[in-house]
């Protein structure tokens, strides 16, 4: 097993389309994830890559079945098209755009939480089940199938680590992005859940960053609920108080959400906390 | 994207808030005739963006017009916390009896908007629920139901008002959830909010900050907004303005020789703990999205080497969304353009780290071009603060 993604995971696309869009989806389907319909609203009847492109997502579930989304649709118009994918029933709704209003945001998660949809996002890099199936735009020459469950705030940063584990020969089974914030679908604490109960996860690597109180959430599940090790990188450690570090919830404020807090949350919770990728697997190896 | 006082409170009274009479003037005269005009003692306050405004000197009273004017001098003449003063808004002073805090904003937790109130006013909202948390009145906004009539009632009731009061202060409440929505902002406040002695409510100040991803539904106030700021033409506030104009994320300047470019924020902030961790000093850090263009790059670092203390660049990317490809022709373009001035600028150092999709493709770019490229960050970090410390 594995985490929300497998390979029997059946995806639609929404813009499919647009330059970044196509290209992903043409890395998704070498990668061998089944990409089984597009959605470009008056872009039906088309192909990109031997997909079919609908204008609707409900015509594209009901043609080709699909139980999953993730979406290409620019922040200023993502909002719709998650909504779109929520009221047609699809369970797990991945958002990769950036700068997507917060009121729409807020809608989008209200209607998901009433519904029991799952959302990872938005601003996230995806889901990867290395060797499975990968829902997301992750280089997947950086990951490995195996046993580590990595949950992460920013994408590039899950990138770096796992290129670390895999490097050192040690695998991954789900690399989750949560999103940038500061509004996330799915949280830490809701992967370290599904981490905890997933069979092929000996392991959990949390990469967290400055901002919010999210870290401190997860030390406390950590704590109550966790029996497998679990390894922490929080970085924004040396980041100046009031800026916005790239991420919209990655900001200090009045001496909130600073890496200390979180480390000392997280250490106090049984976690082995890293400073840099290269000690991860150092630390991983050590418990297997 | 906050909003200027005078700015905010035209919205205010345009929702049907009681705002002081006042006027923004950007010469002493026009506050000296004001003054007059109005014929009371007056509130002369800076027009500026940062908060802690009163604390730092930026409101100031006047008796009479002669000493509006010599305020407004003083005023115009001078910067707030490195903030340039364009103009100041006049306005009548209230009295005041009972100062209130009431505001709006998005609880990013319970993924509501919530609706803040206090009968601590005039003081900073931090330091109320710091020192009596019991007297902040907080509740969270059901999204579909929106802020009904009785739950204003009852957040005014909860602080003590009655009768009257009661009614006028739940007015007011539903008046900064509706502006919440209308605009589209993140924050709504008024603070203080005056009962003045006629028992009516009076926002003494104002305050609003906009979402900047719903900024493209509102272009008039934007470029309100951009009529009143003053456009820097050098140093550290031209830079991160040109950074701004360019749509890069984040632009800080701290202080050293090595200037940092990353294309993520999570993999931004690692290099900038790990320079800082094996004693490099980071003089700027620019981090460029997950959608980063050839473009893009290339004017990040023009910007970031304009900039005459880095001796050092070292650009990390490990790209998902991003091609390396089409970072390697950022950098090449930049560099093929930029001979003469690097040259000139005594040729800083510049270590590519490059990684993720598209790697060898944007290797080989870089390598036509004679710029070789690091595969691992360590190495990169290490390479780069050798050359820091040799210059």
């Amino acid at each position: 097993m594995c985490i929300l993604v497998d390979k029997d995971t059946r995806v639609i696309v929404q813009g499919i389309t647009g330059t970044v869009g196509s290209f992903q989806t043409k890395v998704m389907l070498d990668y061998g994830t089944k990409v089984v319909a597009g959605v470009t609203p008056g872009k039906g009847g088309q192909e990109i890559h031997g997909v079919p492109v609908y204008d609707l997502v409900e015509e594209a579930v009901e043609e080709n079945g699909g139980d999953t989304t993730i979406s290409f649709v620019p922040g200023p118009f993502a909002a719709d098209a998650a909504i779109e994918a929520i009221e047609t029933g699809l369970g797990l709704v991945v958002l990769t755009a950036e700068g997507v209003p917060l009121l729409d945001v807020m809608r989008v998660m209200n209607l998901a939480d009433e519904r029991g949809v799952v959302i990872i996002g938005p601003d996230t890099a995806g889901i990867i089940s290395p060797g499975k199936c990968k829902v997301g735009v992750h280089p997947h020459k950086l990951f490995v199938e195996g046993n580590i469950g990595v949950i992460s705030k920013s994408g590039a940063l899950s990138y770096e680590v796992s290129k670390a584990l895999s490097e050192a020969g040690i695998g991954q089974s789900t690399v989750v992005g949560i999103g940038g914030g500061p509004m996330w679908g799915l949280k830490q604490v809701e992967a370290l859940k599904m981490f905890e109960r997933d069979d092929e996860t000996e392991q959990i690597v949390l990469l967290g960053e400055i901002g919010g109180t999210m870290e401190e959430e997860a030390a406390k599940y950590i704590r109550e609920h966790i029996s497998k090790p679990v390894v922490a990188l929080i970085v924004g450690r040396h980041a100046p108080e009031g800026e916005k570090m790239g991420h919209a919830g990655a900001i200090i404020h009045h001496g909130r959400g600073l890496a200390e807090g979180k480390i000392k949350a997280l250490k106090s919770a049984g976690v082995h906390i890293v400073k840099g990728p290269r000690e991860i697997p150092l630390i991983v190896k050590d418990y297997f | 994207m906050r909003l200027y006082e005078f700015q905010a409170k035209k919205i205010f009274a345009d929702h049907g808030i009681k705002v002081p009479n006042g006027c923004v003037v950007n010469s002493p005269v026009e506050a000296g005739k004001i003054t007059e005009e109005f014929g009371v003692p007056v509130a002369v306050k800076a027009q500026v963006l940062m908060g802690g405004r009163g604390l730092a000197g930026g409101v100031k009273f006047a008796q009479n017009p002669d000493e509006a004017q010599k305020l407004t001098t003083h005023i115009l003449g001078g910067s707030l916390k490195e903030e340039d003063i364009n103009c100041v808004l006049v306005e009548e002073k209230i009295p005041i009896e009972t100062e209130y805090f009431a505001g709006v904003t998005l609880d990013y937790h319970s993924k509501t908007p919530v609706v803040i109130a206090s009968s601590r006013g005039g003081v900073d909202i931090e330091k109320i629920a710091l020192e009596h948390p019991a007297e902040i009145v907080k509740e969270k906004i059901h999204p579909p139901l929106g802020l009904t009539d009785f739950q204003a009632r009852r957040i005014a009731k909860k602080n003590g008002l009655k009768g009257r009061n009661m009614l006028s202060f739940a007015t007011i409440l539903k008046s900064l959830y509706s502006m919440l929505l209308d605009l589209e902002a993140t924050l709504v406040e008024v603070n203080p909010l005056a009962l003045a002695a006629d028992g009516s409510f009076i926002a003494v100040d104002a305050k609003i900050v906009l979402d900047d991803n719903a900024l493209f539904r509102h272009h008039e106030l934007l470029s309100e907004l951009e009529a009143y700021k003053k456009i820097p033409t050098e140093g550290v506030k031209f830079r991160k303005s040109l950074a701004e104009k360019a749509e890069i994320p984040t632009y800080i300047e701290l202080s050293g020789n090595i200037g940092i470019i990353a294309d993520g924020a999570g993999t931004g902030m690692l290099t900038l703990d790990l320079t800082k961790d094996l004693g490099g000093a980071v003089e700027t850090y620019c981090e460029l999205g997950g959608r980063a263009t050839p473009e893009l790059i290339e004017e990040a670092m023009n910007i970031v080497l304009s900039n005459g203390n880095i001796h050092v660049l070292l650009i990390n990317l490990i790209g998902g969304l991003n091609r390396m490809d089409e970072m390697a022709k950022g950098i090449t373009s930049f560099l093929s353009k930029n001979t003469k001035r690097l040259e000139l600028v005594g040729k800083p150092e510049i270590i590519v780290r490059m990684s993720g999709t598209l790697e060898e493709e944007g290797r080989k770019i870089l390598g036509e071009a004679g710029i070789g490229s690091f595969d691992n960050i360590y190495d990169a970090i290490e390479k780069a603060l050798e050359l820091s410390r040799r210059s």
